[in-house]
């Protein structure tokens, strides 16, 4: 029952997090200008930030489809299987992906390098609970193997 | 792995079937063949004592250690 629960909050988010970058996506000019112009920064500062907005969403985009597959494979059952180990290395690939993406666009827009290092450090987290699940993996292996 | 399980030879000398000796230790047949088949990574003591009631049997009549080749 707990499992489920989290189960159900995992999509939950995932659903909202999807919701929010399609809204970003449509709303992302408007808002990039609106900005620039409260901070009164170079109009090409809003060139780098929509660029860097929608280059950051193609990531984010196959980042959340690929979690919404391993939540669905965890709740059938499968919480062990080799592809859910390639599918968290690719949430932290995007995570990376991210990280580059932002690391460039702090040369026109200086506060990315901050986004650029939370990426960094969240592809660097996710790694490890990669290094965890496959942990887990042999050790399910095994026990299934123990007669 | 150099532990072999020489299951045939006993359940052949106790003329028992596998899935007949599956039921008295109360693994599945699947399990047994895991075992039969040299596949399992490990056996529970209380399957091999099952095992030795069943067949009435010592361990190392089932159990035998041969060194691999490339160990």
């Amino acid at each position: 029952m707990k499992q489920n629960k989290s189960i159900y909050v995992a999509r939950a988010m995932i659903l909202i997090f999807a919701a929010a970058l399609l809204i970003m996506l449509g709303a992302a000019p408007m808002a990039a200008r609106w900005y620039v112009g409260l901070r009164g920064m170079h109009p090409q500062t809003n060139t780098v930030i929509l660029v860097c907005w929608y280059a950051c969403s193609v990531p984010a985009a196959l980042a959340l489809w690929r979690l919404w597959v391993l939540l669905r494979r965890i709740g059938g059952g499968e919480p062990f299987a080799g592809r859910n180990i390639r599918d968290i290395r690719h949430v932290s690939y995007c995570a990376l992906a991210c990280a580059v993406i932002c690391g460039g666009g702090a040369v026109g827009y200086a506060p990315f390098l901050v986004v650029s290092a939370a990426m960094l450090f969240l592809f660097a987290i996710v790694q490890v609970v990669a290094a965890c699940f496959r942990a887990a993996m042999e050790l399910a292996e095994e026990n299934s193997l123990t007669i | 792995m150099a532990i072999k399980v020489n299951l045939d030879v006993m359940l052949a000398r106790r003329k028992m079937a596998s899935g007949q000796l599956a039921e008295l230790v109360g693994i599945t047949q699947a399990n047994l063949s895991i075992l039969k088949t040299g596949k399992a990574k490990a056996v529970r003591f209380s399957t091999l004592d099952a095992i030795c009631k069943a067949l009435d049997c010592q361990p190392g009549d089932i159990l035998s250690y041969e060194e691999d080749d490339d160990a």
